[in-house]
């Protein structure tokens, strides 16, 4: 019955002018002009009205009104879809024990302390990786409905107060979706309220689906339509509107200074030394060194490289002194020059992955105005990218370059690099090899081997009869011929040419394949 | 016209469902030929929705009102910032129409575009964060999804419009320089349920390869990108000079791969200032030419996207040398101190090694039909047909 009564309702045209006549005929003019919100929720009050008629006949109330409340302020801190569950367990209880005591109504659930449940880390994040997601596409039509609803203009506002107020519309909504009908649903339920937009069908579903057990929740819902209708908010509606405002607020707020870097710590700590723990809770302030201190367990650390070449233990201590420097939020020329050393450490000792994490903090403090060696760090970046095969990132790198940057040596040096393998002259790549500014060679090591072998089968195709082994040595800059004939043996068959061993039937000789 | 006299003809348009008409006088480059005066009295956003309001449906005065104070504000972001809201309001009646309204949603399309890029500007100029293409392309994206999700039959089905909508988004991924994004529009148009692109008008499609050769062009996929250009630059009208420059700009660097010289006529009809000198050095081999003119305009080329074409068709200049020192000697087997001596003449020194690995390069290509014979540091072509017609070549 309540099926067929909203698909009808559903098809009859709705003449939104019409009912702000009727409904706002009275109000002032700011609430004119928000008319398209007005439009909305009035769409979904004439909905409500009919289902009204429809039942008024069962309005004997076995729930009282704050009640709901008290549920919705529960629900209020629940962060993530567990925490909402494990609430809607508890009150759960909560109403059955008063059921059964005949305490239902006399309870003062407004004031009722809310239960505890375990607060998880991970639901929080969670939460956090939701909104976010909505906030940074703003798509689905559920955000449309709620910016509409809010009257302050999301363009005008800043990115962070869009973004937390976005959070803020997405918790009310939240709660608000589940603590009409969540008590007897299951998750997949809760899942398509979620995400589907339109509330009016899944309250249906819900309806449907639990007529018998949820016979409380359709009284609520058919008393707050009544409130809505008559147009006369409660007081009690508005001020729990209120609260809901400042907690909300609040919450967020403290996530908000959780995540950013705004909180700095100043350090006390006065040892040199310092494991290397990745930071999981909040950081204690005894366990930070300051400026000063770091600045003399760097050269501590330096002093010791330079003695005993340990790269674990040096890479290990740069990297807690890195932490100190973000815990305290430091981005100078020392910071550069730690992430700088690093990096060229991490280098020398073939430790890539390390060697991109201080370039991508580099990125960053270059990008601050704090650009001491940038033109090396520039080419090591285009090298890398060349290295982990990623023509798009180069691009990038050279898209942000202006004119004079384009022309500085190490740059050119690695655009030519890069050039000269996507061509295949091998020529230039290896004179290029033989002359490396700063530590590139340490890149370019690792483009070697597969531009080497790129080459040898190049000549093999063009060379006729033979080639001799001096020349290939010489040009692909091996050491020695004794090197190169090495190389080759591992990749290629070779079959030598009838005079010597030193050069090689071009013919006859094969690449090997091992794999 | 004065205001009243505007809402009114806007509101004929509306109850008439007249696309055409209403997007006209809800565009941004027609609004100023519109000559609207509006009394100082009523200049305020509050005035101006209420007077709207006795006149029009409730949706569209609104939409309307933002969209007239949008063209009164002086400051950029101002006007930008009223006008998302039009369009933003836009976008939700939209939803409930058929495909009429989809006129204005192609003006309002171009005027978010022209403003965000301008307000965009302007916050660059001040050394502050740009984000309103950013904002824009969230608003497009809105459209961007009314359109295809449109189940509608087809005479009155909105996928029409999702052409125009998808090229805006490429103008503004290709600005914000998020490529990644367009993938998933492209995948959208190109599902069987929707209409073939002949259905929709030339302006639209020319634009959309226009932009799929681009993005065809970055990924290396040169034979694909040639396709869609070439497409692009044939069904361009010949008014739209600019455009038609501009579709070449990308064109050109594949035809120098193919071996493919634009006439001397075309590039004075559709001049492109960066391309001097590149095609008579490209013709001449004059290789030291050619370097010196990517160079010049290095900074050009690389944002554009065509930098690495141009490097690599630097090879094919390489050829054209090698041919016509060929010619010239007219033997088949030719020392490299001959070719040497021509890169003399045209002011590069280079060893004997590096002319030995530029050959063997362009032999391995089969661009050269031949062998180098490594003793005699030789290169032996073969006898006719040694360098084959370059669009004959089937490379990858």
């Amino acid at each position: 019955m309540i099926n067929s009564n909203f698909s009808a309702n559903n098809e009859t045209t709705f003449n939104p002018t019409l009912f702000i006549q009727q409904n706002l005929g009275n109000t002032n003019f700011k609430n004119l002009q928000y008319g398209s919100s007005q439009i909305n929720k009035n769409q979904k009050l004439s909905n409500y009205q009919t289902t009204k008629q429809t039942t008024e006949k069962q309005t004997d109330l076995t729930n009282p009104p704050k009640l709901k409340f008290f549920f919705a302020k529960a629900l209020i801190n629940c962060n993530s879809f567990k925490q909402k569950q494990q609430m809607t367990e508890k009150i759960k209880e909560l109403i059955r024990i008063a059921t059964i005591n005949n305490q239902l109504w006399s309870i003062d659930w407004i004031n009722y302390p809310i239960p505890q449940i375990e607060k998880d880390m991970k639901g929080l994040r969670i939460n956090e990786q939701n909104t976010m997601t909505i906030s940074g596409y703003g798509l689905t039509s559920h955000t449309i409905q709620t910016n509409t609803d809010n009257k302050q203009d999301p363009i005008s506002q800043p990115t962070f107060l869009h973004f937390e107020r976005k959070r803020n519309n997405n918790i009310i909504q939240n709660s608000s979706n589940s603590f009409g009908m969540n008590i007897n649903s299951s998750d997949e339920d809760y899942k398509k309220r979620r995400t589907n937009p339109n509330f009016q069908v899944s309250i249906n579903k819900t309806e449907l689906n639990e007529k018998n057990n949820n016979n409380m929740n359709m009284k609520n819902k058919k008393k707050k339509n009544k409130k809505k209708k008559n147009n006369l908010p409660n007081k009690k509606l508005q001020d729990r509107a209120k609260r809901f405002e400042k907690d909300t607020s609040l919450t967020n707020k403290k996530l908000f200074l959780r995540n950013s870097k705004t909180e700095a710590v100043i350090g006390t700590s006065t040892s040199l030394e310092k494991q290397y723990l990745r930071i999981t809770s909040e950081v204690n302030s005894s366990d930070v060194r300051p400026y000063e201190i770091l600045k003399k367990s760097f050269q501590m650390i330096m002093d010791k490289w330079n003695n005993e070449h340990d790269y674990n233990y040096c890479c290990e201590q740069l990297k807690s002194i890195r932490q100190d420097l973000t815990v305290q939020v430091i981005r100078d020329e020392f910071t550069v020059q730690v992430y700088q050393t690093h990096s060229r450490l991490a280098l020398e000792n073939g430790d890539l992955g390390e060697f991109n994490q201080c370039q991508t903090q580099l990125v960053e403090l270059f990008e601050q105005g704090i650009r001491p060696n940038i033109h090396e760090f520039i080419a090591y970046r285009i090298l890398y990218y060349i290295v982990v095969n990623n023509s798009r990132g180069v691009i990038k790198v050279l898209k942000g370059l202006s004119s004079y940057d384009l022309q500085e040596f190490t740059i050119r040096h690695a655009i030519d690099v890069y050039l000269s393998i996507t061509s295949g002259n091998y020529f230039n790549f290896f004179r290029l090899y033989k002359n490396v500014p700063n530590k590139g060679n340490y890149l370019m090591k690792h483009l070697i081997e597969k531009q080497r072998i790129i080459a040898i089968q190049n000549m093999l195709k063009v060379y006729l009869p033979e080639i001799s082994l001096e020349y290939i040595s010489k040009i692909l800059a091996f050491n020695n011929t004794e090197n190169c004939r090495l190389f080759m043996n591992k990749n290629f068959k070779i079959v030598y040419s009838k005079k010597d061993r030193f050069s090689i039937d071009t013919r006859k000789t094969k690449l090997n394949i091992k794999k | 016209m004065n205001l009243s006299q505007y809402f009114a003809r806007i509101k004929t348009a509306v109850s008439q469902n007249d696309g055409e008409t209403l997007a006209e006088l809800l565009s941004y480059s027609n609004y100023p030929s519109l000559n609207i005066r509006i009394p100082t009295m009523s200049r305020k956003p509050s005035a101006i929705l209420t007077i709207a309001r006795k006149m029009l449906p409730d949706a569209w005065a609104e939409i309307v009102a933002d969209f007239i104070i949008s063209q009164i504000k002086l400051d950029i972001f101002e006007c930008y910032e009223w006008f998302a809201k039009a369009m933003k309001r836009f976008n939700i009646i939209f939803k409930t129409h058929t495909n009429w309204s989809l006129p204005v949603l192609f003006t309002f399309c171009s005027t978010l575009l022209k403003l965000a890029t301008e307000s965009d500007k302007e916050k660059i100029a001040y050394k502050q964060k740009p984000e309103k293409l950013e904002h824009a392309r969230e608003l497009l994206l809105q459209s961007f999804k009314i359109t295809t999700n449109d189940r509608k039959s087809l005479d009155i089905s909105k996928k029409f419009g999702a052409i125009a909508v998808v090229n805006s988004l490429f103008f503004v991924y290709f600005k914000i320089n998020n490529l990644r994004m367009c993938k998933n529009l492209i995948r959208s148009i190109e599902t069987p349920q929707f209409p073939s692109l002949d259905k929709f008008s030339i302006s639209q499609t020319v634009t959309y390869k226009y932009f799929l050769g681009r993005l065809a062009l970055l990924n290396s996929e040169y034979k694909k990108a040639e396709e869609h250009l070439t497409y692009a630059f044939n069904n361009c009208t010949k008014y739209h000079k600019k455009n038609k420059a501009m579709i070449l700009l990308y064109l050109l660097p594949i035809q120098f791969l193919k071996g493919k010289v634009p006439s001397k006529k075309l590039l004075i009809k559709y001049p492109i200032p960066q391309f001097k000198g590149i095609v008579e050095s490209y013709i001449s081999g004059n290789v030291n030419e050619f370097s010196n003119c990517i160079i010049k305009n290095q900074k050009f080329f690389i944002q554009k996207g065509i930098f690495l074409i141009l490097e690599n068709a630097k090879f094919i200049v390489y050829r054209n040398l090698f041919y016509r020192t060929y010619k010239i000697s007219n033997i088949n087997k030719i020392n490299f101190s001959i070719f040497q001596k021509a890169f003399d003449i045209i002011g590069v020194s280079i060893s004997l090694d590096e002319i030995e690995c530029i050959l063997s390069i362009l032999i391995s290509q089969k661009k050269i039909i031949g062998y180098i014979s490594h003793k005699l540091s030789t290169l032996v072509l073969k006898k006719d047909g040694a360098f084959p017609k370059l669009n004959l070549i089937t490379k990858n």
